[in-house]
């Protein structure tokens, strides 16, 4: 089956990317090995933003085909994001400390995760005060979308604050390349265990769905 | 255009009739103002001037609390349902309730500024008057998607309490950009403010759109 | 400011300690609600099986 295929490869891959991270990557100048986090705090930051996306497309499919699959995407891939936000936010609050002297600032980047994080929870609180699964579907999948489209806009917003937060990659940042090899690896390691993880999830979802349904019929 | 402002001259003619709305909104944004005002040496000689940030925090209460208002006044009474019936456009609806909301907000916010100046030690100049244009940006912001939460959270179980945990999260950039924008100008460091304004616009015109079109998702039954 | 190795292994250790941790609770409550609802399945299906039992015991 695909799904314990992923699961297989993800424990094949996550030795591999460990040996990646702690062995084959050059130890940093300035921070020393205390930048290893590195190297699993960004493949899931970015993982919480796919969420996000992934939120986003899911509520707006269901809002224009009323399959509720898609809604099923929305709200499993909101749950994975929960864990991914909370897993950046705690590893880049342990990295902080030591290498910067702070355990938060509020930056760019660290807000946006905060507020993502918010959104996620607040999406998840909704959908537990409604109890009916049409109405269930069809206002939580309203704010997702809405929500899915603040994350563009507070990216915009936070750039009025300092940039504390290192830029590593893109326009103004220069890493090793064995660094990067090391980054691409566990980047796509990360990618496989969400891959698993939403997919499993939204098995497990259907599952769900399927009880919840015959609870209602037998009560009825 | 006239359906919307059918709906606006409803909402008015309401609030008109015993100001719950408004005075609720303004006393309660005074007495956050009054309670942050002694709680925290603000006379500017501190670390942190917070007088922008304090502004927006009771503004974003007050705010909330005339969006919860706006909300039970549409489900209790069944209100709503009226108003559905009537052959009005979805998104007309929509626009007619972010008019009222911000009208509302606007007049109580208009009225907690020089009490915020005058506890806040802000001098009665031409800077009073940029930051009650910021306030308008602010509130169009908040109170467009502020309209369409309240009225998600109205069909939930328990309405009231969602609505804060679904509008905070939401309105962030609002704040930020407000809380920035507020604070360059009462430092009298206006360089640089076209943009946290401009982001101020973008998010009302992004959410005045999506919320017009997506409004009638919300309202069907 | 290089931090000490000490630290720095603290930090480390705490830091992928959360991130796979965190994966593995995920993982652990996913499966943990699998296998509830497959009980909750089972006494559905009981629960009928019976409802049809007594249905024809009426009859």
């Amino acid at each position: 089956m695909k799904i314990r295929m992923l699961a297989i490869l993800s424990l094949v891959l996550i030795p591999i990317s460990l040996y990646f991270a702690f062995i084959y990557a050059p130890t940093e100048n300035t921070m020393g090995h205390l930048q290893r986090i590195f190297y699993f705090h960004v493949p899931h930051a970015i993982l919480s933003y796919v969420s996000a996306l992934l939120l986003g497309l899911g509520s707006l499919m269901y809002l224009i085909k009323g399959d509720l699959k898609w809604d099923r995407l929305a709200y499993c891939s909101a749950e994975l994001g929960i864990l991914f936000t909370v897993t950046t936010l705690l590893s880049g609050i342990i990295w902080s400390h030591p290498a910067w002297g702070t355990w938060w600032e509020f930056d760019a980047r660290p807000t946006l995760e905060l507020m993502l994080g918010l959104l996620f929870v607040g999406y998840h609180m909704l959908r537990a005060y409604l109890p009916e699964r049409e109405s269930r579907a069809r206002l939580s999948t309203v704010f997702g979308f809405l929500a899915a489209l603040d994350v563009p806009i507070n990216y915009f917003a936070t750039y009025i604050w300092e940039q504390h937060h290192p830029r590593v990659i893109g326009p103004g940042g220069d890493l090793d390349p064995d660094m990067g090899i090391a980054l691409l690896v566990s980047m796509i390691t990360s990618g496989i265990i969400y891959a698993y993880l939403l997919a499993q999830r939204i098995e497990i979802a259907k599952v769900e769905e399927e009880v919840e349904y015959f609870e209602q019929v037998v009560q009825a | 255009m006239k359906p919307v402002v059918a709906i606006i001259h409803k909402d008015v003619a309401i609030e008109f009739r015993n100001k719950e709305s408004i005075s609720s909104m303004l006393w309660f944004g005074l007495l956050v103002l009054v309670i942050f005002s002694f709680s925290f040496d603000s006379s500017g000689a501190g670390d942190v001037d917070i007088r922008a940030g304090l502004l927006w925090v009771a503004f974003s209460f007050a705010g909330i609390l005339g969006l919860n208002r706006s909300l039970s006044m549409e489900s209790d009474n069944d209100c709503l349902q009226g108003l559905l019936l009537a052959p009005v456009d979805r998104g007309d609806l929509y626009l007619g309730k972010v008019a009222g909301n911000l009208v509302f907000s606007l007049v109580a916010e208009l009225i907690i500024l020089p009490v915020f100046a005058v506890l806040q030690h802000v001098h009665f100049d031409w800077k009073l008057l940029a930051i009650a244009g910021i306030t308008v940006a602010g509130t169009l912001g908040f109170v467009s998607i502020g309209t369409t939460l309240s009225m998600i959270s109205a069909h939930t179980r328990m309405k009231e309490v969602i609505l804060p945990v679904l509008q905070i999260p939401m309105t962030l950039p609002v704040i930020l950009c407000a809380v920035t924008a507020t604070d360059m100008v009462l430092k009298n460091e206006t360089a640089g403010i076209s943009f946290p304004l401009s982001v101020l616009g973008l998010f009302s015109i992004v959410y005045l759109t999506a919320s017009y079109f997506i409004f009638e998702y919300v309202v069907e039954e | 400011m290089m931090p000490s190795i000490d630290v720095a292994l603290k930090s480390i250790v705490a830091a992928y300690s959360v991130i796979f941790g965190g994966i593995f609770i995920f993982v652990w409550l996913m499966f943990g609600r699998q296998k509830r609802l497959e009980k909750k399945l089972e006494q559905i299906r009981e629960d009928m099986r019976d409802a049809g039992k007594n249905q024809s015991n009426q009859v």
